[in-house]
């Protein structure tokens, strides 16, 4: 009984890990080889575990407290009426709660603020809507133009639908003869985005509007959840001898994914206005709404999908390399409802409708790590490189010294990226840490956040 | 005025409970170039600027968000006759579905009557900014805030001859987005 219950917190671990450690975090988010990278890479199902160190432990949610801490970003006094936010005199900021709410692992230090445009004329936060027959442009007080970019999460599954997000609960189970089974649930890929179409981003730094043509904010969300089984091979094989040198130790493995899909959303939908031949708005003309929102959900659809891993690991002496391409071959078919906006004013199209892709469309990635001792000391560095929609790399470090742990890394994933940690192991458990960073919404500066998680080790 | 609304929405997310929205609606530039200067004959003149329905400003419809607004007129007035020319002119302000903004009713009214004289052959340059608030000029106001309005200039002169010509006409409101959520 207590076996089964180390199991499934052991399970929960491994869950939280693979949703980035804050010991990745605090090396720009680099993933190390070792059996929790066999999400990335099945060889490494069959890669002994702790030679770079451990990811275990439970990353703290210290971004719900940063939410009702800091009264800019509380939102629980808008519970007895939301006046209570929205008066003249409250502190509430929707830039603060958005920017913290998004990150609800990490306690912004600086999170994003409407103070940003503060006008110290008149002790407020001010933006301009400057309004021409034919220009619009928004502005702080003193005309520099704002971005209207905002981006929660991925966008755009469609290109990798096989491709589940990273498991939020992952079981492995090793079975006899390199065999091993994982059992996972995922929840994620959820994206949320709204841009403005190239039009309106123009029109926006030039201040003027072109003749016939449409101005558009774009919303793009996506999600999906379901039930993953995989079943995969993951062996060590004999070790390639090299002349002069240690011989290369090799693993190899293979993994296969079956997924049931429960709840799926795509959609892309667009809100604009046309001008007329004079390149004027016509303040009577109704929007045009485009795009199409495709969702499934249980009782009105449903999704499944196969696919194919692979992945190798080398090691020498010192460094170790591991390749794992995921998606070689995979097949996914969502059916659901389709509404659709083709433009014309009045209620979307609603049909019945299906998703699906097959084919190669893979996602690599490739890592390498050494360990170098020192004096005193050990220091370990990697890197990785990855293609999932687009390039991501990170490369980093960890210097530990007894029971202490320093990390730093860089990279480049959605811009550029560093991560600054520490750590310690005690008996029995270990604590982590990592300073990140990422740009701010709409403000565009750089935001601080501070990630904390404890492990047990047993 | 669906656009204006968008926008708000899509700013909305930048927003904190104290930040002020100023929408600032430049008329001159609704107004044709060829229309932006009046020619004043000899004698007793009189004249709605640019035309007696006004310039029509398109706003969001009964936003009750407006803290404040601003008017400003700015141009020049050159007498071209021999005898000096003196006169007033009056900014009228009216709801967008009152067409006459001359006769006082269905709305229209008048805003900083303001005098002038201009010498034989000089030019003139004038600039009027009317504020409007709950406090100041709230009538004028309360057309602002009740959504879309009408607009013009009303001139009078007595001359041998000039020319009337606006350089910048700008209205500014300003308001509380937050204000809306109750």
């Amino acid at each position: 009984m207590g076996r089964i219950a180390g199991t499934v917190v052991l399970a929960l671990m491994c869950g939280f890990s693979l949703a980035q450690s804050v010991r990745s975090l605090g090396m720009a988010g680099l993933v190390l080889p070792g059996p929790e990278a066999a999400y990335l890479n099945p060889a490494y199902a069959a890669y002994p575990a702790g030679q770079y160190g451990s990811e275990r432990g439970l990353r703290l949610p210290l971004g719900l407290l940063g939410l009702v801490l800091r009264p800019e970003s509380n939102p629980l006094p808008g519970l007895s009426g939301l006046a209570n936010l929205t008066k003249e005199n409250s502190p509430f900021d929707f830039l603060t709660f958005y920017n913290q709410l998004t990150y609800p692992n990490e306690f912004l230090i600086n999170p994003a603020s409407s103070k940003a445009f503060l006008n110290p004329n008149t002790g407020y936060p001010e933006i301009q809507i400057v309004v021409e027959a034919n220009g619009i442009q928004i502005t702080d007080y003193r005309g520099n133009p704002i971005p209207l970019d905002l981006e929660l999460g991925e966008v755009g599954v469609a290109a990798t639908k096989a491709l589940t997000p990273a498991p939020l609960l992952r079981v492995p189970f090793s079975l006899a003869d390199n065999l091993f089974l994982d059992l996972g649930i995922f929840a994620g890929g959820f994206g949320l985005g709204l841009s403005p179409n190239d039009s309106l981003r123009q029109a926006l730094r030039s201040g003027q509007l072109s003749p016939n043509s449409e101005y558009a904010a774009v919303l793009s969300t996506s999600a999906q959840s379901g039930i993953s089984l995989g079943f995969g091979y993951a062996a060590r094989l004999p070790d390639l001898p090299i002349p002069n040198l240690a011989p290369l130790k090799l693993y190899l493995g293979s993994r296969g994914e079956a997924f049931y899909g429960l709840t799926y959303l795509e959609g892309n939908l667009s809100i604009g206005l046309q001008t007329d031949s004079q390149g004027r708005f016509d303040p009577n003309r109704p929007p045009v709404y485009r795009g199409t929102v495709f969702y499934s959900v249980p009782g009105s659809g449903n999704g499944f999908g196969v696919r194919a891993d692979l992945g190798v690991v080398i090691e020498t002496q010192s460094a170790t390399l591991g390749l794992g391409i995921r998606n070689l071959l995979g097949f996914v078919r969502w059916s659901g409802t389709e509404l659709r906006w083709n433009g014309n004013p009045g209620d979307p199209v609603s049909s019945q409708a299906e998703r699906s892709s097959f084919g190669f469309v893979p996602a690599i990635f490739l890592n390498a790590a050494t360990q170098v001792p020192l004096e005193a000391g050990t220091l370990l560095l990697g890197g990785d490189l990855g293609y999932q929609s687009r390039l991501y790399g990170r490369i980093g470090g960890e210097y530990s010294f007894g029971p202490a742990r320093l990390r730093a890394g860089l990279g480049f994933d959605n811009g550029l990226r560093f991560g600054l940690g520490a750590g310690f192991v005690g008996a029995g458990f270990s604590l982590d840490t990592a300073l990140t960073t990422h740009r701010a919404p709409i403000v565009g500066d750089t935001v601080f956040g501070l990630a904390l998680s404890f492990g047990w080790n047993f | 005025m669906p656009r204006l609304a968008y926008i708000t929405l899509l700013l909305l997310l930048g927003c904190s409970a104290s930040t002020r929205y100023t929408l600032n609606v430049d008329i001159l530039s609704f107004i044709p170039q060829s229309q932006r200067s009046l020619s004043i004959p000899a004698g007793s003149y009189r004249e709605l600027y640019p035309s007696p329905q006004g310039q029509l400003v398109p706003l969001p419809p009964n936003l009750d968000i407006f803290e404040r607004g601003q008017i400003t007129i700015q141009g020049t007035l050159t007498n071209t006759g021999s005898i000096p020319m003196s006169g007033s002119y009056e900014i009228r302000l009216a709801p967008e579905n009152d067409t006459n903004l001359e006769d006082n009713t269905g709305g229209d009214l008048g805003l900083a009557r303001t005098g002038f004289n201009v010498a034989a052959g000089q030019s003139q340059p004038f600039l009027t900014t009317v504020d409007l608030s709950a406090t100041e000029n709230s009538t004028a106001f309360n057309i602002l805030k009740s959504g879309s309005f009408r607009i013009a200039l009303r001139i009078e002169a007595s001359s041998g001859g000039g020319r009337f010509e606006l350089t910048a006409a700008r209205i500014r409101v300003t308001g509380r987005p937050f204000a809306l959520v109750r």
